[in-house]
């Protein structure tokens, strides 16, 4: 009898054996609430959440004979996928997500260090939203955030702006490194493309110590996709409103190396009001609809870039290209709608560099050395419409070339060099050469020599103060001394920052050498001109409660911004206009989010209120303009699916002007409200990955703008553009490893 | 998978530039049809002839600065306005003495040809002298100034005294009314009458750029346009109808204007979006000639097929 009992005690703990998948995080606490998919060899699934032990137990209907797929998944922790063996129960460790471990940052820190302990606040935007919003270039990802304008020329491209303050006081950069050629001071985000960034990091207000000049309204820094393994995607899309896109890259690593090729080629086919709906895009006839408002573009780009390392340093080399052309045909002319004059827009952009970097003592060494070229032609055609005969246009004031090239080098030495105290100190040169066709002598040369430091000093683990300050040589005109100080302080689940900074602009090479002066114009540039000063003072309060599944994080901000040396255009004698120094802006706002992770379900929402004030007198009031947004993405992992919705809503954008009778009047640029809706599907043993969507659900095109500005050159504005009305899109990403 | 791959690529590379359509070209019917060259740096000043149709002399702006009125009672001077350059009346310095050119305060002739208001006033029976700003060259150069003293005028002709500025070097000059021409030029650095104006009988309308002031604020700006011959032709301007529908029957409603600059410049207007000149067609001329017949012209474009300024093309039709 004992016999018996004994060896149905053991025939049923063999099969009892191999039955239970126990879940712990790093720190071997068990994790409850986790979803396990179990796939047999026989395609069966099944899924099971583990209980608060952290176990899950292996339904007995699968096949455990050979290897059964697992999937785990939980809100906090990095997806887990193996092929598992269950003769013997299994243990699993998981790593924590960034969620919980919160995202690294680099923009401004001495280190490699993580959001939560920088001491500036700086919002990242991951891949995972990059992919989800199906966004192709830095425009698509904006036109989301708050505290971020978006402003559409359809010729000069999309120039933004933050916290109230206008592009031209935001510096973009490409891995630190800045990017230039900016037309009437703006970089047309339209041009930067995501096919290779791993992530972005936005820091609203100055970094004006480590970056110098137009720093002033925020930084935006575009880090690049550097991996570790040998890959190969090819990513295509195509959106309704005739938008082809087709981009790959390739990563290889071997010995050290981690090599990587990257080339793509955007097309969009131009949009207009009246415009019918094409697949593919056909010949046209050149009637009065080869006008488009929003001007077709063709885009290629390549990039190659290894990155070195052994031990404890590393160098990266790259060189990018990038070109577009953007067609503008001109509407045909009256009487007969016989001819008309067509532009076509050239731009190329070149960028070599170097990055190194190094430990030394446990301190950062890192230089960087840099070659960016900008090169931005316009031709004009007279186009024969009867016979498409075309002719370059014989006036001179048609045809321009502008040529920006820079070369620049940053190095910046830190690290602890002691408990609480942390430096680091850097050098930041950049020589500039212009070239255009309305500069002085049609070429200038500018050289900036700078010097920062800052300094993180910990007296307590709750409070670390930064003071920083900057000091450069400008060959041109007088640089600021720039100091800023930062406090961080933590209070329980508060994180408390406060920041007071001073920013600065230089003029640009336009506003020191302009020169258009011919019988009815007279307006010169002004050598003697000051660079614009800004005072910063923010304040923000983050708020992060974790629970087992849930999380929820809150945040609310401050900001002032006092601009004055304003450079603008005036009157300094009878017919003459010049640029001086006398303008004064300033723009105050507040922002709040919160952002709750349930489960599956992550919603994050928004709002941001801004006021600024444009004169001179200080007479005209504040004009405020309120924005929110909302987003919200469901994970449904059973179908390897998420579904994403992303909200913007634009408040109207009044503004306030003086006329020459000393009246001050109002216009407004209308509020507007963009939804993008998409689906995606990523089956992990699936090299394809399809994301569908549909952008602009609101079918917004144009908004009103009200102005009425008089005068003998502006044209009454009746609408901006903003949209091309409601599109559908499909991305697909193959992946080869 | 690799079907997938083909997909995504023959996708992505359907979309290219796919050219356009040539439109046909419209019927022009019996209009004629007639560029004017004045060139694209508006160099040239073109007299033509309506009955014709054809050009009947033409010059450099800058062949001439000043023009002489022939009336046997007449003394008005009249400025070159396609330079630019304006005139300021002296009156208390002798004309040997050199004038500041910073307190210089600029007249200008009125673009409409009234001579009750040309900058150079009635200057018989006074000792005032002019300083006349030469203005500028088709190329933007300045040309710098002279002065300009009228001894006395008869009905034969003028007796006047020219001097630079800083007095080195001064002429007397006799400038002899010739009753077929309207106006006798005058060239300062040939300090002599010059050969520009056709008979005044032979032409209708002077193609070139002119001074147009504006007011509220004050500018004199040079504009490029049609100035009328307004001793014999005079000038209606109908925007409502459609220039293939007027006819000789209309003419009665019109009203018709002397005025130097009825055509003027404002059939274009440039447009700095574009930054291009956009031409309304819709303005129609009817044109009442010396011999009284009638003729309708509107302007269809300001650029020839290079795509080059500077050359107004217009469609004329007699009544």
């Amino acid at each position: 009898m004992r016999g018996l009992l004994i060896l149905v005690l053991i025939l049923t703990s063999t099969s009892v054996k191999g039955q239970l998948l126990t879940v712990l995080d790093k720190n071997d606490t068990p994790v409850s609430f986790v979803h396990v998919r179990f796939t047999d060899i026989d395609n069966k699934e099944s899924i099971i959440i583990s209980n608060d032990m952290g176990v899950a137990k292996l339904p007995n209907d699968l096949n455990k004979q050979a290897g059964i797929l697992t999937l785990i998944s939980h809100i906090s922790h990095v997806t887990y996928l193996d092929t598992l063996l269950f003769i013997e129960d299994i243990t699993i460790h998981l790593e924590p997500s960034e969620i919980l471990l919160d995202q690294v940052v680099v923009t401004a820190q001495m280190t490699e260090n993580i959001s939560e302990n920088a001491v500036q606040k700086i919002k990242i935007i991951d891949q995972k939203r990059i992919a989800a919003q199906g966004a192709v270039s830095l425009r698509d990802l904006l036109e989301q955030e708050t505290n971020v304008r978006l402003s559409q020329d359809n010729i000069l491209g999309s120039s933004i702006s933050i916290q109230g303050v206008s592009g031209q006081n935001v510096k973009i950069l490409m891995d630190g490194v800045p990017i230039i050629g900016r037309l009437n001071g703006n970089i047309d985000v339209s041009q930067i493309n995501l096919n290779n960034i791993e992530r972005i990091e936005i820091v609203e207000g100055p970094l004006s110590v480590n970056y110098g000049t137009d720093a002033l309204a925020g930084t935006i820094n575009l880090i690049s996709k550097k991996s570790g393994e040998s890959n190969l995607f090819i990513n295509s899309y195509y959106e309704t409103v005739g938008k082809y896109n087709l981009d790959c890259l390739m990563n290889y690593s071997a010995n050290n190396h981690q090599l990587s090729l990257s080339g793509g080629r955007n097309y969009f086919d131009g949009w207009s009001p009246s415009d019918n709906f094409r697949l593919i895009p056909t010949a046209t006839i050149a009637d009065t609809n080869r006008y488009k408002q929003w001007k077709p573009k063709e885009q290629y780009f390549a990039r190659a870039q290894d990155v070195f390392s052994k031990n404890e340093w590393s160098i990266r080399t790259y060189a990018d290209f990038f070109f577009e052309e953007i067609l503008n045909r001109g509407f045909p002319r009256m009487p007969y709608f016989e001819t008309a004059f067509d532009d076509i827009y050239n731009t190329w952009r070149k960028n070599l560099g170097v990055d190194f970097n190094t430990k030394v003592n446990d301190k950062n060494l890192s230089v960087i050395v840099s070659y960016n070229n900008y090169k931005r032609i316009k031709n004009t055609y007279f186009n024969e419409l009867t016979t498409l005969e075309e002719v370059i246009s014989e006036n001179e004031a048609d045809q321009d070339t502008s040529v920006f090239n820079s070369v620049m080098s940053r190095g910046s030495f830190g690290g602890a060099f002691s408990e609480n105290i942390s430096t680091e100190i850097g050098y930041d040169i950049v020589i500039e050469e212009a070239r255009g066709r309305r500069i002085e002598g049609n070429t200038q040369n500018q050289g900036d020599f700078a010097l920062y430091s800052n300094t993180e000093w910990r007296p307590s683990d709750k409070l670390i103060i930064r003071p920083g300050v900057r000091l450069s040589y400008n060959t041109d005109y007088t640089a600021p001394l720039a100091p800023s100080i930062h406090i961080k302080y933590n209070y329980k689940k508060f994180i408390l920052r406060s920041s007071f900074a001073k920013g600065f602009r230089a003029p640009s090479l336009k506003d020191l050498y302009f020169e258009f002066v011919d019988i009815n114009h007279n307006i010169v540039g002004n050598p003697n001109l000051k660079a614009e000063n800004s005072n910063n003072y923010q304040l923000s309060v983050d708020w992060k409660n974790i629970r087992n599944n849930y999380i929820i994080r809150g945040e609310m901000s401050f900001f002032y911004n006092d601009i004055h040396d304003l450079i603008t255009l005036a009157n300094t004698a009878d017919d003459a206009y010049s640029y001086i120094n006398i303008g004064k802006y300033k723009t105050l706002g507040t922002k709040a989010n919160i952002n709750v992770t349930y489960e599956f379900i992550k919603f994050n929402a928004g709002v941001s209120y801004i006021g600024r004030q444009n004169d001179i007198d200080e007479v005209a009031p504040y004009s405020y303009a309120l924005e929110w947004i909302s987003n919200c993405t469901y994970e449904i992992t059973k179908w390897n699916s998420k579904v994403a919705v992303y909200y913007k809503n634009t408040g109207a954008l009044p503004s306030f002007w003086m006329n020459a009778e000393g009246e001050v009047l109002e216009s407004t640029i209308d509020g507007y409200q963009m939804m993008d809706v998409t689906y995606s599907w990523s089956n992990p043993r699936n090299p394809l990955k399809v994301v569908v969507g549909c952008k602009n659900a609101f079918d917004v095109k144009n908004v009103n703008s009200i102005s009425g500005l008089p005068g003998a050159h502006q044209s009454d504005a009746s609408g901006m553009s903003v949209g091309y009305g409601r599109t559908f899109f499909t991305s697909l990403k193959w992946s080869l490893k | 998978m690799r079907f997938f791959l083909c997909i995504i690529i023959a996708a992505s590379i359907t979309g290219c530039n796919q050219g356009e359509i040539p439109i046909s070209p419209h019927a022009s019917g019996d209009l004629e049809t007639t560029m004017i060259e004045i060139g694209s740096e508006y160099k040239n000043q073109i007299f033509y002839n309506l009955e014709s149709n054809s050009v009947v002399s033409q010059n450099e702006k800058t062949d001439w600065d000043l023009g002489f009125l022939t009336g046997v009672d007449d003394w008005h001077i009249v400025i070159n306005s396609s330079k630019a350059g304006g005139i300021w009346r002296v009156e208390n310095l002798d004309f040997e003495d050199t004038p500041e050119i910073e307190d210089a305060v600029w007249e200008f002739d009125s673009p409409n040809g009234n001579l009750d208001s040309t900058a150079i006033d009635d200057y018989r029976n006074s000792d005032k002298f002019y300083v006349v700003d030469l203005g500028y060259s088709s190329t933007e150069e300045q040309l710098g100034y002279v002065k300009l003293k009228i001894d006395s005028v008869n009905e034969s002709g003028y007796f006047i005294r020219t001097a630079d500025l800083a007095h080195e070097q001064e002429s007397f000059v006799f400038i002899e009314k010739d009753a077929d021409l309207h106006r006798v030029c005058f060239s300062f650095s040939e300090n002599f009458a010059v050969d520009i104006e056709p008979l005044s009988s032979d032409w209708d309308m002077l193609f070139t750029q002119y001074t147009n002031l504006f007011y509220d604020p004050f500018s004199a700006y040079l504009v490029t346009g049609v100035l009328i011959n307004s001793q014999y032709i005079s000038v209606a301007v109908d925007s409502e109808k459609e220039f293939n529908e007027i006819t000789y029957e209309d003419i009665e409603s019109y009203s018709f204007s002397s005025n130097q600059d009825v055509i003027g410049y404002d059939w274009k207007d440039f447009d700095f979006d574009s930054g291009f000149y956009l031409i309304y067609a819709e303005k129609n001329y009817i044109i009442k000639d010396g011999l009284d017949q009638y003729f309708k012209i509107h302007f269809i474009d300001f650029y020839d097929d290079l795509g080059e300024k500077g050359h107004p093309t217009f469609e004329i039709q007699q009544l």
